[in-house]
């Protein structure tokens, strides 16, 4: 039993107040039916068993699937259906797939180690981000985005991938200690500022920080290592618009404009615009 | 037993412990991909004098490579794990990444370090050469869902990406046929077609030059510090001064050295060589028999054609 569905089904909660980091494919899914809609999940000062705020289907139910092995978590996949945007989905997961199909709210994948979160809609602040408590975002994993999402994306991540389809809100990127953030649309505000290493693979048009110092035109082929990651979100068929996804062969007829920076930072870090 | 007329002798080669590593080199075009599988093989022929047999297992397409550039698999075979540990990244420094627009991968990301197999620092060691500047990224494997360390070190037409470290693996060397006829052309000619035959077969490399031995040699000589001298036995200008194995009318003696990861594809690209050989108009296929004293994997000729 390691694949569940849950439907949200209870409009009169107050949804801003759920706190969705409980709800990770890695310890969810290891759960048996009964004992993941008794699960108490946090909503301001009460909890209320999960069964209460969705419906719970399992796609793989079968007698012999009520007692799930550890070693079943490691292909656990959660998705989330109809639910308002809340907080804090997928963080601290280490492993399985997390898919939202709506929206997230804020610090979606939070100090994260693992796994992929897929959200369908937009997210909120903080994309990848620190964990209450810690100091370093997402450390692995990868968090594919079909729509936009809101400021500081990537905030303080330190390894892992973050793909996003849509607009950006403020500076992607915003002190990233290294990893990899694909933006897929035009970004206005800035990416990158303050980032020490790690980089931003800018697919539209960007605007660039001041603090970072332009490095020439490098032919795609050149750079294999961001060949292997667009060919990695082709196999993940992000975007889900098959219109807008970048193919390898694609990417490699053209070149990366590169920046350098943040000169303000440690100028390990690294912006490249995909030209054609 | 005769194939085509031609004889097989009652014999078994004789073949022996390796380790190997597979590389999966890319590059922008396949001009550069065939530059860098063969400086990277030249100079790999024998582990008698060479630090590690190496030859193409098969050219990819951009679809099979993880950069969706066009490349080449090559399997490197060394005595142990730690004769890989010396030439795998020697190899890997000195003859790709010097060529123009490569880039080098592990063929074998699922082998763990263990007693079946080894990690063998490449990225990781040829890093340095980036003098500071080198970069590293972690990317997903698809296949074993867990992320592999790439190095990107800065060179002067980009950047040459390269694996942190790449597998090893328990594997087997010197499994070989000898392609014997009347004369030299004849002889080349059906010993080519065999390897032509090997060439398509995953899991195997033949590598010497054009697949082909001439000095075929047999364990120890009467001089010291040389561990492997002249196939005597085989050679046409000895018979009537040594106990020659040579059938009456055979002039020439061409040997197709085979290794390989197992058994199976060994005994598969002997079958291949022999049946491609036997094509021809060629008198003997026979095989390297050392007493049993070089190793322990015997393909018996017979059997393998059976």
């Amino acid at each position: 039993m390691n694949r569940y569905t849950l439907t949200y089904r209870s409009p009169d909660r107050r949804p801003a107040l759920i706190d969705g980091s409980l709800l990770r494919p890695d310890t969810l899914c290891t759960l048996d039916r009964a004992a993941l809609a008794g699960t108490m999940l946090p909503i301001g000062r009460t909890m209320v068993p999960l069964s209460e705020l969705f419906d719970i289907t399992n796609p793989d139910s079968s007698p012999d699937s009520s007692h799930p092995s550890s070693d079943s978590a490691r292909h656990a996949s959660l998705t989330i259906v109809s639910a308002p945007p809340l907080d804090r989905l997928g963080a601290n997961m280490t492993h399985g797939r997390l898919i939202i199909e709506g929206d997230a709210g804020d610090d979606l994948g939070a100090s994260m180690t693992g796994g992929i979160i897929r959200v369908a809609g937009n997210a909120g602040h903080r994309v990848g981000g620190p964990a209450v408590t810690s100091r370093r975002g997402m450390t692995g994993g990868e968090i594919l985005i079909d729509g936009n999402v809101g400021d500081f994306a990537g905030f303080l991540m330190r390894r892992g991938l973050i793909a996003i389809a849509g607009t950006t809100g403020k500076s992607p990127g915003y002190r990233m200690l290294a990893g990899t953030i694909v933006l897929r649309s035009l970004c206005t505000d800035q990416p990158g500022l303050e980032m020490q290493r790690g980089t931003i693979l800018c697919l539209d048009d960007v605007r660039i920080g001041a603090s970072f110092i332009q490095g020439g035109l490098i032919a795609a082929t050149a750079m294999p290592a961001m060949l292997m990651l667009i060919r990695r979100l082709e196999q993940l068929e992000w975007p889900r618009d098959w219109q807008r996804r970048m193919i390898t062969r694609e990417v490699a007829g053209g070149s990366w404009r590169l920046w350098s920076g943040d000169s303000l930072s440690i100028n390990k870090g690294e912006v490249l615009q995909w030209q054609f | 037993m005769l194939i085509n007329g031609a004889i097989i002798d009652d014999t078994f080669a004789e073949a022996f412990r390796m380790w190997a590593s597979r590389l999966i080199v890319t590059a922008i075009d396949e001009h550069w991909v065939r530059v860098a599988a063969a400086v990277t093989c030249g100079y790999g022929t024998s582990v008698i004098g060479c630090d590690a047999e190496a030859g193409v297992e098969r050219y990819l397409t951009p679809d099979e490579t993880p950069d969706g550039r066009p490349g080449v698999s090559l399997l490197l075979f060394a005595f142990n794990a730690d004769g890989l540990r010396k030439a795998v990244p020697n190899r890997v420094g000195q003859c790709i990444m010097t060529c123009p627009t490569t880039a080098v991968y592990d063929g074998m990301s699922d082998i763990v370090a263990g007693d079946e197999g080894a990690r063998i620092d490449v990225g990781k060691r040829l890093r340095f050469f980036g003098d500071g500047h080198q970069k590293s990224k972690q990317i997903v494997d698809p296949h074993s869902n867990s992320a592999r360390r790439y190095w990107r070190i800065p060179v002067m037409d980009g950047e040459f990406t390269c694996e942190e470290t790449v597998g090893a693996v328990k594997a087997i060397g010197g499994g070989n046929i000898l392609v014997c006829s009347r004369d030299q052309r004849s002889t080349l000619e059906a010993t080519r077609r065999a390897v032509d035959a090997v060439a398509p077969l995953p899991l195997v490399i033949t590598p010497f030059p054009g697949g082909i031995v001439r000095s075929g040699s047999k364990v120890g000589a009467r001089y010291k510090g040389m561990f492997a001298s002249t196939n005597d036995a085989f050679c046409p200008t000895l018979r009537g001064r040594v106990k020659s194995d040579l059938h009456d009318g055979v002039n020439c003696v061409y040997e197709i050295v085979i290794n390989g990861l197992n058994t199976d594809a060994i005994a598969a690209a002997t079958r291949a060589a022999i049946q491609a050989a036997c094509a021809c108009d060629i008198i003997a296929i026979s095989a390297g028999n050392y007493g049993g004293k070089l190793g322990k994997f015997h393909f018996k000729l017979r059997e393998v054609m059976a």
